[in-house]
């Protein structure tokens, strides 16, 4: 009895990871997102500072 | 001020400040200054081109529009050089020779948990009007294609992106016709950075020529995918209403003058004004709705532009690409001069 409560205890962590992963893995939309946009355009053929 | 290199230690800089997922875009009117290279220059330029798409690939950018200086080599140097690499050039509107669409017209890409959907569209060539062939490709007229992009990514996207190298008030009109796309970039001739605009649904911005800059927005993006207008709403909404009065009257004007229905209908200024009439009733439609911003939180954003300036450091893995494609290019310039030292000389055993 007291062997199968421990392997119940010790199979805890392993329930809980894999109820984060599933909930990780549903589609979260609607969200709200924060990102940084980095942007260029008209390099124009540059590939050094201009004047150098 | 500008460079690759600097550009690439800028962007690996702001990654490791912030702790948010970052998008690289650019715009296109990378790889040449115009759409078309003197033949004495082809050489320098391609070799210059070719380190440009080298150093792009190093520095993984999302998507990457052509602009028609991108194809000033022709599109088997394009061709070519694509194979070379593996960059994300897109364009909706691009064809070759047998009719067929070279490159993506679109690609999705997932930052953090946001899906973005990026749409190429190439500007047409000065002096080339729409639809005409352009040595070995053609570009099709924007309305002809856009529709048919957008629909492809509508509903797989919280947010659309537009890289177009068409000219502003092209762009204006593309913004007021598609509710759907939320962010333009353009690129082309504007020599100055344009801070975000929003016009319709969709903020525009361009960074200044020649890699001198790099453009940042930090971008708060809520569900209700549109921009907050912030304090200047009620500026926008008299601005939406004078214009709207100014088009009427030209409509009323092109009106009063004596023709025939049909004249009317094939008048292209007045088709334009007529669109353009639409569109500025239902912007102040929406302008007039304050009811409904407060029940839903709007997008909000802020915005820079970074000068790349000479005393930044380098990017060592960039400069190196660099300091090789201008060795390329003088060895390239050598080896011409050879030659036609060669071609000078008199023959072996010529003598007067």
């Amino acid at each position: 009895m007291n062997r199968t409560n421990r392997d119940i205890f010790r199979k805890r962590p392993l329930l809980s990871l894999l109820l984060a992963l599933v909930l990780s893995l549903i589609p979260r939309a609607g969200q709200a997102a924060e990102f940084v946009l980095l942007y260029a355009n008209d390099n124009q053929g540059e590939i050094e500072p201009c004047g150098s | 001020m500008g460079g690759l290199s600097r550009k690439a230690y800028m962007i690996k800089q702001i990654e490791s400040e912030v702790d948010k997922p970052v998008l690289r875009l650019d715009a296109g009117a990378l790889l040449f200054g115009q759409p078309s290279v003197p033949v004495p220059l082809l050489e320098a330029r391609t070799i210059q081109a070719r380190g440009i798409s080298r150093a792009m690939q190093a520095m993984h950018f999302a998507a990457i529009g052509t602009a028609p200086q991108d194809l000033a080599a022709g599109l088997e140097f394009f061709g070519r050089l694509r194979l070379e690499s593996s960059l994300p050039w897109l364009s909706a509107n691009l064809l070759d020779k047998a009719g067929e669409r070279p490159l993506q017209p679109s690609v999705m890409t997932k930052i953090g948990e946001t899906t973005v959907a990026i749409i190429g569209l190439t500007g047409e060539q000065a002096g080339n009007p729409s639809g005409q062939p352009i040595e070995d490709l053609r570009i099709l007229p924007w309305q002809e294609v856009l529709p048919a992009a957008l629909k492809q990514v509508k509903g797989h996207a919280e947010m659309i992106i537009l890289l177009s190298s068409y000219p502003e008030p092209v762009n204006r009109e593309i913004a007021g016709r598609f509710p759907d796309i939320h962010l333009i970039i353009q690129s082309g001739t504007f020599p100055a950075n344009k801070s975000p605009q929003l016009v319709g649904n969709a903020l525009i911005t361009q960074v200044a020529a020649r890699g001198k800059y790099l453009g940042r927005m930090d971008i708060d993006w809520q569900p209700a995918h549109r921009w907050s207008l912030g304090e200047d709403r009620p500026g926008q909404l008299q601005q939406a209403k004078d214009n709207l009065v100014r088009t009427t009257w030209r409509i009323e004007r092109i009106e009063k003058r004596p023709q025939d229905k049909e004249g009317l209908a094939q008048n292209r200024e007045y088709q334009q004004l007529r669109q353009e009439q639409d569109r500025l009733k239902a912007e102040i439609a929406r302008l007039e709705q304050p009811a409904r911003e407060q029940q839903e939180k709007l997008s909000t954003f802020t915005s820079n532009f970074i000068p790349l300036k000479t005393s930044l450091p380098e990017d060592p893995e960039i400069q190196k690409i660099v300091v090789r494609t201008k060795q390329e290019i003088i060895r390239a310039g050598q080896k011409k001069n050879e030659e036609v030292t060669e071609k000078s000389q008199p023959a072996p055993g010529f003598k007067k």
